[in-house]
């Protein structure tokens, strides 16, 4: 529409004007400049118990979780944070990062290929009816059916049959001993549902009409697509020592990302874990409740093709020397972040306490100290100057953005000439999802995001054996695949670790994946509330904690 | 009257089949495999994949496939999403009724605000109409992105007067929650609404009935309501209908920011995800409701001014 030169100025100015007041009343004078400073991103280990029940509790996850069954979505924080308020494993992680019996009471191992769990007496599924071997039986089992595509059928690899050998007894045949198994049951690979559920769920279990039916501090009681998941006190649950606290637990997933920060910021969302780096300085600065730091074995690394050029361990190691990983933690996380020596942070040996696993992690290479000269001279030595690394990454993940962005100058400036490929969210999934997927798109590098939900580090090191499913670049050393088979037959955990020290140092040697950096884990709680776990990692029955401050 | 609405269903109906085959072809036909979602975390076992195809008729051809669609749409069978495997039509009803308020809602505000500041702009021309006319033109220049982040930062935020997100519980719970989306989504209509509210009565008042009735000593307040406005509201209705497609477009934009769970934000969560199903329901949904919207505003059009008959109503 035509309008004067005067008026068409007027009304630019209002707008610009507009934009400008938003811009200023999102900033917060109050917030820490510097993340290493004193107080701003110290790690809690664990933040005081709750002084009692509460009537309700707002929690927020980071997108709504599609599915809840464990087969489909067992390695989804979102689903898994969800499922670990309902439903239980074998076996609970204590803060402490070791075992305690939860559904399983007791363990026995007649020999190296058989364990017989003893399971607990009269624990009820939401629905009243009492848990049995036969239930074990079933959820177990139902990770080996190829029709069901179970994501965590891997910890099974080895069974050979799961039986009840008794009304609360289950024996466990492996074709090989494999001591990592019983430490897979008390992680997703180990939830515990109702057969009877099961079965009359069939392929819609774990979906919104469904839900689950499990044995755990809270009952599932309503599921309202896009919007929340509802949850309510067990008051039937087994565990005295924990009595579940909040009278109704209730999920809540804004759509947007902003949405979410906004909530807890105004204090209409009681709390949340992990919350994007970005929006940490504001959720510091919040009045309503306060942003914890929490221990965890999150790592953000690049995993090469080896079918490609990235296949000569001189290219890996030289892009490893070029890499600006403090920069990236800078870009990509806002500062709260370290340099990662490995693809999984120190707090992956917590079990053997916190100040071992330190020390184990400062004995490996350390990889904040660049040397663009030497990754030169590598390139040089491997005789692949001006050749192409494709670089692929998904815009949907922020974090990726930015260490992709890193790889990117790190490759150029040792004389090679990156490329970056965007990829759509499915298509980047592939890449993991599918073994043939990297070659046919032609990617040579693309970020990963790990994490080791079990207390045993051998669950991470085993990723790089040649066989594993998990091993996205195929890397192969048939030493190494040596050692995580003599891992897997250790029934004593200390030697085990003892051995997982050991395939550390030959992956920060080998790097079949570039290591790039260790990520805080966030908890935002409201000050009304207390006694969250400070980490999502292990969570055992974390919802039934939270009660008032 | 009845001739015509029969007339226009049959009409309605066969369009409806054509955006039908289109918006079914271009889904099945854009690259990227459905069931990447489902199989997001692993596990793509042939068994598993053979079962999951089984389920939503991927494994056979698309005639067939398009068949199945169309002839469970008529018994109310929209089928499963892929990514909830819920009910497509549970998932439209739910979704629906949150959307449908939102729009009302912001049709009462687009409505009551914009003929207001378009009456006043009529009726006072001067410094009170060069003043409007900033404000409109400020109002038509932004986009629901902006208006729902300024709103956010101002009232929610800043003074805390209304909620960030959700939509609400109960009658006056949901009005509180959703008047910052539907100002948001409104904004840009009330300029538009006000404009053309003002031309119309500008137009309206200076045509010679107005001169008699002001002649005849009719008080100015009845000479708007009884002479004006009558023959200004039909222009009015036709740019609420024809801009209805973009008001629903812009729902998407707002349900999102304010993390309201309606049709809008289930539609850019079902494109990110490729979970057809939904896609095609609420595509043919959109295009339905758009063209409702435009035979009732014909028949509202021939109700008011008994001049036009029918087959001429939306010429004027």
């Amino acid at each position: 529409m035509y309008l004067p030169k005067g008026r068409r100025r007027l009304i630019a100015g209002s707008v610009a004007l507009a934009m400008l007041a938003a811009g200023c009343s999102a900033d917060n004078e109050d917030s820490p400049t510097d993340p290493s400073e004193d107080g701003a991103f110290q790690i809690t280990e664990s933040l005081p118990p709750a002084s009692g029940p509460v009537e309700s509790v707002t929690w927020t996850v980071s997108s709504e979780p599609d599915q809840l069954d464990p087969a489909r979505r067992a390695r989804n924080i979102p689903s898994e944070t969800v499922r670990a308020a309902i439903c239980e494993s074998l076996w609970r992680i204590t803060p402490d990062r070791k075992l305690e019996p939860a559904l399983a009471v007791s363990v026995d191992s007649p020999d190296p290929t058989t364990f017989v769990y003893q399971l607990r007496e009269g624990v009820r599924f939401n629905d009243g009816t009492e848990m049995t071997a036969d239930d074990v039986v079933a959820s177990l089992s139902r990770h080996l059916d190829p029709e069901v595509g179970s994501v965590v059928a891997d910890a099974f690899k080895n069974v050979e049959s799961i039986e009840a050998t008794g009304p609360l007894e289950v024996t466990v045949t492996l074709s090989k001993p494999d001591y990592l198994f019983n430490q897979q049951m008390a992680g997703e690979a180990g939830r515990v549902e109702s057969a009877a559920f099961l079965h009359e769920a069939g392929a819609d279990y774990g979906s919104p009409d469904f839900g689950l039916n499990c044995t755990g501090p809270f009952k599932f009681e309503h599921w309202e697509v896009g919007n929340s998941i509802t949850l309510v006190r067990n008051d039937d649950y087994w565990d005295d020592d924990n009595p579940p606290l909040a009278e109704r637990f209730t999920f809540i997933f804004p759509t947007d990302g902003s949405a979410r920060i906004n909530a807890l910021v105004a204090g209409e969302i009681d709390g949340g874990y992990n919350v994007p780096e970005g929006a940490s300085r504001t959720l510091l600065a919040a009045d309503s409740g306060n942003l914890y730091f929490g221990p965890g074995t999150q790592a953000y690394s690049m995993i090469a093709n080896q079918s490609g050029i990235l296949g000569d361990i001189r290219v890996r190691r030289a892009i490893s020397l070029a890499l600006d990983r403090q920069g990236a933690i800078t870009a990509g996380f806002d500062g709260f972040g370290s340099v990662a020596r490995v693809p999984i942070g120190q707090y992956a040996w917590a079990a053997l306490g916190l100040d071992r696993a330190e020390e184990i992690y400062q004995s490996l290479p350390d990889t904040a100290v660049r040397d663009v000269e030497q990754a030169r001279e590598l390139i040089a030595e491997a005789g692949v100057e001006g050749s192409e690394i494709v670089i692929a990454y998904t815009p949907q993940v922020p974090q990726m953005v930015a260490l992709a962005n890193a790889t990117f100058a790190a490759v150029e400036e040792i004389g090679l000439v990156p490329v970056m490929l965007e990829m759509e969210r499915p298509d980047f999934s592939r890449l993991t999802a599918s073994p043939t997927a990297k070659d046919e798109a032609g990617v040579d590098l693309w970020p990963i995001a790990l994490r080791q939900p079990l207390a045993d580090p051998l669950e991470t090191f085993s990723i790089w054996h040649t066989d594993s499913v998990y091993n996205h670049g195929d890397y192969s050393n048939p030493g190494y695949d040596a050692l995580v088979e003599q891992a897997l037959a250790e029934p004593d955990d200390q030697a085990r670790a003892a051995l997982t020290v050991e395939m550390a140092e030959i992956i920060a040697e080998d790097l079949p994946w570039i290591p790039i950096s260790v990520t805080a884990y966030t908890l935002f709680l409201n000050n009304r509330l207390a006694g969250a776990p400070a980490t999502i990692e292990g969570l055992g029955p974390w919802a039934g904690r939270i009660g008032t401050a | 009257m009845l001739w015509f609405i029969v007339r226009r269903s049959l009409g309605f109906l066969a369009s409806l089949f054509l955006v039908s085959i289109v918006i079914f072809g271009m889904i099945h036909f854009a690259p990227g495999d459905p069931l990447d979602l489902i199989f997001e975390g692993g596990g793509r076992t042939p068994e598993a994949e053979a079962a999951m195809r089984a389920r939503y008729h991927l494994d056979k051809p698309i005639i067939v496939q398009y068949w199945y669609w169309l002839s469970d749409m008529v018994t109310g069978d929209f089928g499963r999403s892929i990514a909830y495997g819920q009910k497509v039509s549970t998932l439209i009803l739910s979704h629906g009724s949150t959307t449908l308020a939102l729009v009302l809602y912001t049709m009462v505000i687009i409505v009551t605000v914009g003929m207001v500041f378009g009456l006043v702009s009529a009726r006072y021309p001067g410094i009170v109409d060069r003043s409007l006319l900033v404000v409109t033109g400020v109002a038509t220049a932004t986009p629901p992105f902006v208006a729902a982040v300024i709103l956010i930062g101002v009232f929610a935020l800043g003074l805390g007067w209304f909620p960030t997100f959700g939509e609400g519980d109960g009658l006056l719970d949901q009005l509180h929650h959703m008047t910052l989306p539907a100002v948001a989504l409104a904004v840009a209509y009330v300029g538009m609404i006000a404009r053309v509210t003002r031309m119309s009565v500008m137009d309206e008042l200076a045509r010679p009935h107005v001169e008699v009735a002001r002649l005849r000593g009719v008080g100015e307040a009845t000479i708007l309501r009884r002479h004006v406005l009558r023959n200004a509201i039909p222009p009015i209705m036709t740019i609420i209908a024809t801009r209805l497609g973009s008001l629903i477009g812009g729902t998407t934009v707002v349900e999102t920011a304010f993390g309201i769970s309606g049709l809008g934000s289930l539609l850019v969560r079902s494109v990110a995800r490729r979970d057809f199903p939904v896609i095609q329901a609420i595509g043919l949904l959109i295009v339905a409701v758009f063209a409702v919207a435009l035979i009732l505003v014909d028949i509202l059009h021939a109700r008011m001014d008994p001049r036009l008959t029918l087959s001429k109503a939306r010429q004027r």
